[in-house]
């Protein structure tokens, strides 16, 4: 074997057409860091939780 | 996958920036923007897909049994798909920076916001009440984010308390959920501080930069003094009691660069959720070059060894830009949407006027409108539905409206060349335009040094899934 598949199209299984817009802006999300999304999670998909962080 | 026009020979090739090969302490891998797909490769395979990278077709590349793994690869949609970004959407603030206070008890030498700090002024608690009924008539959906900053906002503590106690009533009243957050230095950090934000689910933002030499660099009391001692030792009480609901966040710099081992030392001080930035600034004894670049590369990739080793040896941290969620992750139209300064996300500053990023805070060509402190006298104002009634004051609604557009426009994906085709574009968004407007004088024109940094912590970042997985 030539290649180990780590994640196989994980952007398949996210909800592209919510446009819920219910999603942390990434600056907030962690602490005024700079715009990371990648480490976000879709509102949709995550435990309701009253801390942001 | 794209392919050449119809009745000629159908090749494989592939999209500027659609995959990415790079290396990570000694592990090769392969990322696909659009699919996500997350590949390990040998070096045999590394070679083709570096050609396919350079615009070779996969049929103009000798035939192998790597290159059989990857035609399988793409036949099967885990890799060489195209990116389509849906086009903007018509936005409106949903989280707000409330910069309670731009006076501050320290004076760190490297502060962004230095140039209106020195104001010394703080928000009255009637704006921040006034900020609250705003933002919560005016999100389009039921989360509402709302972080307290400054200066330091702990000195505008009673403020804090009347848009906390506001925002529980209205929240309630208007069907919103809002999460809190609070940035601060630590000085002023009492107990009743600490218990007042456990209590109301206000997470805090604890500014610390490693040990105390490295902290100390920059991080000044008013007198030139270092805040190490007192500032962590407040910020050690929040871990005591909390499972959750704080992050440290550090700041390197040219004279801080080593800043695996400011991870580390905080790590062994107790801290378990730590997220570190590299300093903004166009100063060359603070900020990076290029030539800093290999340097950082290898302190991010020092830093993910030691977090991994750490993940799997029970003693786990959260680093912030290591915690990628691939199958999680944002939605299309939010990754196309950008960081939403200025239409998702406003400042407000203590004076009430919006800006839309906390860091062109001041800046009078940014000025978005204000929430005013007194009600204008009749006429002087739109009527209609062009204005926004509040308790005490009026909002230039349609102003506001052109403002949430432009950025709406300004922050999206199609509005920045050198993003379109990268292919860190789907995990990075297009990076912060505040930044590419203080850096390099534009919104649209990307912060160079930032975006090298991003793609290098990135990369690290996906090592470290691999490593994880």
């Amino acid at each position: 074997m030539h290649i180990k598949v780590i994640k196989r199209n994980p952007k398949k299984c996210q909800i592209i057409d919510s446009k819920c817009r219910e999603c942390q802006t990434p600056c907030k999300s962690a602490a005024k860091t700079a715009n990371t999304i990648g480490n976000q999670v879709c509102e949709l998909k995550k435990r309701e939780t009253r801390w942001i962080l | 996958m794209r392919t050449q026009e119809e009745g000629d020979t159908l090749d494989t090739v592939a999209p500027k920036g659609i995959i990415h090969t790079f290396t990570v302490n000694g592990t090769t891998l392969l990322a696909d923007t659009a699919t996500g797909s997350l590949l390990v490769l040998d070096s045999e395979t590394a070679k083709i897909t570096k050609l396919l990278e350079d615009g070779k077709s996969l049929e103009s590349i000798p035939d192998s049994s790597a290159k059989s793994e990857l035609q399988q690869l793409i036949k099967d949609g885990t890799i060489l798909s195209p990116v389509e970004f849906p086009p903007p959407q018509t936005l409106s603030p949903k989280s707000v920076c409330l910069i309670v206070s731009h006076a501050c008890n320290m004076a760190c030498t490297y502060c962004s916001l230095a140039g209106v700090t020195g104001e010394d002024k703080l928000m009255r608690p009637e704006t921040a009440v006034r900020a609250i009924d705003w933002i919560t008539r005016v999100a389009p959906g039921r989360k509402i984010d709302v972080d307290f900053f400054g200066g330091e906002p702990l000195l505008a503590w009673d403020t804090v308390k009347a848009a906390v106690e506001a925002g529980e009533r209205l929240s309630k009243e208007r069907d919103k959920l809002i999460r809190w957050s609070l940035s601060t230095n630590c000085i002023a950090l009492d107990q009743e501080k600490i218990d007042y934000c456990r209590e109301h689910f206000i997470s805090l933002i604890l500014s610390l930069d490693g040990n105390e030499v490295t902290h100390d660099l920059y991080r000044k009391t008013k007198n030139g003094g270092g805040s190490f001692e007192l500032a962590s030792r407040n910020a050690l009480e929040v871990t005591k009691n909390w499972d959750g609901g704080f992050y440290v966040r550090g700041t390197y710099s040219k004279k801080s660069i080593n800043f695996s081992d400011s991870v580390k030392a905080l790590h062994k001080m107790g801290f378990s959720s730590i997220a570190f930035e590299p300093v903004v600034s166009s100063d060359p004894e603070i900020g990076f070059i290029t030539d800093d670049l290999p340097t950082i590369r290898v302190e991010y990739e020092k830093l993910a060894k030691y977090y991994v080793e750490c993940k799997k040896s029970g003693n786990p941290f959260r680093f912030y830009h290591f915690e990628l969620d691939l199958d999680e992750g944002p939605c299309a139209y939010k990754v196309a949407g950008g960081c939403g300064a200025g239409c998702e996300y406003v400042s407000i500053s203590p004076d009430g006027t919006l800006w839309p990023c906390h860091q062109l805070d001041g800046n009078p060509r940014f000025g978005m409108g204000e929430l005013r402190d007194t009600i204008p006298e009749s006429g002087s104002e739109k009527q209609g539905d062009e204005t926004l009634e509040l308790d005490t004051g009026k909002l230039d609604v349609a102003g506001l409206q052109e403002n949430y557009d432009k950025y709406t426009q300004i922050n999206h994906i199609s509005n920045k060349p050198d993003c379109i085709s990268c292919w860190a574009s789907t995990l990075c968004a297009g990076g912060c335009i505040a930044s590419n407007q203080i850096i390099e004088g534009s919104f649209s024109k990307i912060y160079k040094i930032g975006c090298e940094i991003q793609k290098i912590r990135l990369e690290v970042a996906l090592w470290v899934q691999a490593q994880l997985s």
